[in-house]
């Protein structure tokens, strides 16, 4: 534990934006094959529901690892990034302030300090790539990969982001235009995270008191 | 002159009488028909066999602040060997160790790539779930709780004593014999696993990890 307060910045700042890509996968929507529709497509959206069930695999594990919740989006930039099971979190973000919670046995408790000076910073990463700037990402490397499932294929450009992560496949719904179907992180061969959204429902209003207060 | 030598020796005795508090007191004899009982219970928190375990795992760490993620481990308790992996919530490993005849680092990230702190996992996967040895002294210790002490004076001492409704304490001391780290494992489930386990160290960088039960599975 001793490292926590020797951790060079700018490798925390890495992981941020590697978790800051985590959190902001759900608003990337489905396009028309271009760019142009992708960003499109982005503007369209006010608002986004969905539940999502996470899947982990790991070389240490028989099955992969479930997890499941929620995530919510209201424009121009509040999130509930929510984890239901089996251990409950809450991630609010709202007009720049972000907050995580833990659920302790009986309350929610604040996490405090270090973690929520890092969410500062993802939230950043949320609007630039809320706005459709997708294949700006400086530290990304984007191809879209048509075929019977089209998916944009991120792969990072630096030697010390790929030791963290391998790529990232993002794969948008072909039922529901503007809605992602899955995202897949790529850590190793054999350690990566699957996270498939399902129920989403876009551009309904949804009370402001879901991005500043955890219940 | 005196004067000085008095508060001398005051300081003198109280450092001595703080070093006899914090080193393990000597063990009393035991009632001959407690002595199976005591050794068997001392062997219950520990794994048996082969296990995965998968926890939701908190840290209280150094500054105050905590982290929180989950916890994966299968560990091998006749070979003392293992693996644990810790990741975030969001699924991000942070970090990837192996114990088996050396210890392996699979992956580290800030802020665990810290120097000792892989030294420090192993001790404390070791002493949760590793009965610490064979052949303990067994007795009672100042307090009337049953002991089992394992190790001696001359090498690292671990007692491993019943606090009373199941929960177990396994105590480290350090070379000045002082306590240096505390498990508290809570009472073990039909599949002999504890359900929530506490890890404290008390020497810098103190911290204390929380660990609590979300699967376990035996493997053949």
């Amino acid at each position: 534990m001793r490292g926590w307060r020797e951790t060079p910045i700018p490798a925390r700042r890495r992981d941020v934006r590697l978790l800051g890509l985590i959190l902001l996968l759900p608003f990337l929507l489905a396009w028309d094959g271009s760019w142009e529709g992708f960003r499109e497509a982005s503007r369209r959206i006010t608002s986004l529901e969905a539940r999502f069930v996470q899947k982990k695999t790991l070389p240490i594990l028989a099955k992969p690892f479930v997890s499941r919740g929620r995530f919510l989006f209201q424009s121009p930039g509040s999130l509930r990034w929510e984890y239901d099971d089996p251990v409950r979190s809450v991630l609010l973000s709202h007009r720049g302030v972000v907050k995580r919670y833990l659920r302790d046995e009986a309350a929610w408790r604040e996490e405090p300090g270090s973690s929520l000076s890092i969410m500062q910073t993802v939230l950043a990463e949320i609007v630039n790539w809320q706005q459709g700037r997708f294949d700006a990402n400086p530290h990304f490397q984007a191809t879209l990969v048509s075929g019977a499932e089209p998916r944009v294929i991120l792969v990072p450009r630096e030697t010390s982001w790929r030791k963290m992560i391998r790529q990232v496949e993002l794969t948008p719904s072909r039922e529901q235009t503007g809605v992602m179907k899955s995202v897949r992180m790529v850590e190793e061969e054999r350690s990566f995270t699957l996270i498939e959204f399902h129920q989403v429902r876009l551009n309904r209003p949804l009370p402001g008191v879901l991005f500043t207060d955890v219940e | 002159m005196n004067a000085l030598l008095c508060r001398l020796f005051s300081i003198l005795m109280i450092v001595l009488t703080a070093g006899a508090c914090a080193a393990p007191s000597a063990l009393k004899p035991l009632d001959p028909g407690a002595i199976s009982a005591v050794a068997a219970g001392c062997q219950r928190p520990f794994l048996k066999t082969t296990h995965r375990l998968v926890h939701a795992m908190e840290a209280e760490l150094p500054d105050g602040g905590k982290e929180a993620g989950i916890g994966v481990l299968i560990a091998d308790p006749h070979k003392r060997t293992f693996r644990s992996t810790f990741m975030t919530v969001e699924g991000w490993v942070l970090f990837d160790i192996e114990k088996g005849e050396t210890l392996t680092v699979h992956r580290v990230v800030p802020p665990f790539d810290s120097p000792g702190f892989v030294r420090r996992m192993e001790e404390d996967i070791a002493l949760a779930f590793f009965l610490p040895g064979m052949s303990p002294a067994l007795g009672r210790g100042k307090d009337g709780a049953a002991v089992c002490r394992f190790g001696d004076a001359e090498r690292t001492r671990v007692d491993v004593l019943e606090r009373g409704d199941g929960v177990m304490e396994v105590r480290l001391y350090g070379e000045g014999q002082g306590v240096r780290k505390r498990v508290v494992i809570h009472p073990v489930n039909r599949d002999g696993l504890a359900e929530r386990i506490e890890i404290r160290s008390s020497v810098w960088p103190s911290y204390t990890l929380h660990l609590k039960l979300i699967e376990g599975e035996a493997i053949p």
